[in-house]
């Protein structure tokens, strides 16, 4: 069964930013720093996670460029990144 | 230049002068219900919880965070505040800073010009005139009305065309007055009808550091939830009774979101910073507690009902752990409160609060201690 990348980096994005189960401006397309769901921190740890879960190398400039930085833009550059190699 | 302030910062000196002499007399005991720090009757809960932290956390949490606090113990507050409320506040309308006054110092640099009238609610928190002069602003004072409620009048009329803003606590320091619903929605009427009066927007300081302590149970209206131009001031320490670890927040209405980067340079430019990390951290585990004021609630109205027997006139309240009571008649507040240290009770003089003829009693001690504070007082109006 394909993996649902979304909901892995929603989960750890959950995690990371303390997100509440019953928060109603939550969801996979908010923009995490704007919304505060991040941190410079948590940005940093999610670009780490999305290496070590998916074995891929994300670049500082992709992910500047994400506007906005939300778990479907993440998703989706990590679905790329893998459907080129 | 500190010179400047002089006359506002003499009376609290004088008055801590007056305390350390009755604290150091030995011959009546004094009972200290001028300052409040209480040691009684506090709900710990925050305090357990900072133990714990302690123990919990390791040195990398205890690092540098942005100017106006970590974005998301910002976004905690924010939610808590507008599930509380029923609010719309984000992380970035909320800054968090070192106690209420921190807070209430960089919203007057932050949000007005040099040469802006203020209008203060009197009888009020000491240093608001303070604070203003030292930001160039020119403060006029507005009296409370009968029962020390608002004015409403009163502001309509001391409303100019260098008006740009209000400053009133809710609860009222030091009376204690909760200011019901239809008078924050009369306030905030008057402040619309005065921004179309002078074309100029109003800015509106609420000072909500007594917030969380509300002793007889009503809801606390918010001037934010009626007026997009509100400043909410809180503070942790208060509510917690934690005031030494100088914890509290400015929240930004929705008439003021674009100032947010104002306050943060603010905050940079006078050195306040955010409170601890060590306090942030705390912030993120209670900010959405209410703390308990069970005991407070029986002491106020035990000591209230003591007092207007005895022949005080004390003035009705719903909050705080202040009492604010009328001195007899044709005594001076600072003479009244002299009489009374002499005696072994501290209060503080309502000249102080910018309002002759009261004192204030803070309950901040066991309910035995107030009881011979209570025959001390009767003394007092006796001789």
């Amino acid at each position: 069964m394909p993996q649902d990348v979304g909901a892995v980096v929603e989960k750890f994005v959950r995690s990371a930013g303390q997100v509440s189960d019953d928060d109603p401006h939550f969801d996979r397309r908010v923009d995490l720093i704007e919304m505060g769901y991040l941190d410079s921190v948590g940005v940093v740890e999610l670009l780490a996670y999305v290496a070590a879960e998916f074995g891929l190398g994300i670049d500082e400039e992709t992910w500047a460029m994400m506007d906005p930085l939300s778990i479907d833009q993440v998703a989706a550059t990590i679905r790329a990144g893998r459907d080129a190699t | 230049m500190w010179a400047d302030t002089d006359d506002l910062a003499k009376p609290l000196e004088e008055f801590a002068a007056l305390h350390g002499r009755t604290l150091r007399s030995s011959s009546t005991k004094p009972i200290d219900l001028s300052y409040p720090n209480p040691r009684a009757g506090r709900d710990d809960r925050a305090f357990t919880q900072l133990r714990e932290l302690v123990r919990d956390l390791d040195q990398d949490d205890l690092q540098y965070t942005p100017f106006g606090g970590g974005t998301l113990v910002r976004r905690r507050v924010a939610e808590a505040m507008n599930r509380r409320y029923a609010l719309r506040l984000r992380h970035r309308d909320v800054v968090l800073t070192p106690g209420a006054t921190a807070a209430l110092s960089v919203t007057f640099a932050a949000l007005f010009r040099p040469g802006d009238e203020i209008l203060v609610v009197t009888p009020c928190w000491m240093d608001y005139p303070l604070y203003l002069r030292r930001s160039g602003l020119t403060m006029v004072e507005v009296p409370s009305g009968p029962g020390k409620r608002l004015d409403l009048d009163g502001l309509r009329a001391a409303c100019g065309p260098r008006t740009a803003g209000v400053v009133i606590s809710q609860p009222a320091c030091p009376t204690g007055v909760l200011h019901s619903a239809a008078e924050i929605r009369g306030l905030a009427d008057v402040l619309h009808e005065c921004e179309r009066r002078f074309g100029r927007a109003l800015t509106l300081v609420s000072d909500e550091a007594h917030r969380d302590v509300i002793w007889d149970g009503r809801p606390v209206s918010l001037p934010m939830q009626v007026h997009p131009g509100t400043v909410s001031v809180y503070s942790y320490g208060k509510a917690w009774s934690l005031q030494g670890q100088r914890v509290g927040y400015l929240a930004l209405g929705p008439g003021l979101d674009d100032r947010a980067t104002d306050i943060e340079r603010a905050m940079r430019s006078t050195g306040f910073a955010a409170p601890t990390a060590l306090m942030q951290h705390l912030v993120m585990r209670i900010a959405d507690w209410e703390p308990q004021h069970e005991s407070l609630g029986d002491d106020q109205r035990w000591i209230r009902a003591r007092l207007s027997d005895a022949g005080y006139d004390v003035v009705p309240a719903q909050g705080t752990a202040f009492v604010y009571v009328r001195c007899p008649e044709g005594v001076d507040d600072t003479e009244f409160v002299r009489r009374l240290a002499g005696l072994g009770v501290l209060a503080m003089p309502s000249s102080l609060f910018h309002e002759p003829g009261y004192f204030r009693l803070a309950l901040n001690t066991t309910r035995p201690q107030l009881v011979v504070a209570a025959q001390r007082l009767d003394q007092a109006l006796n001789r």
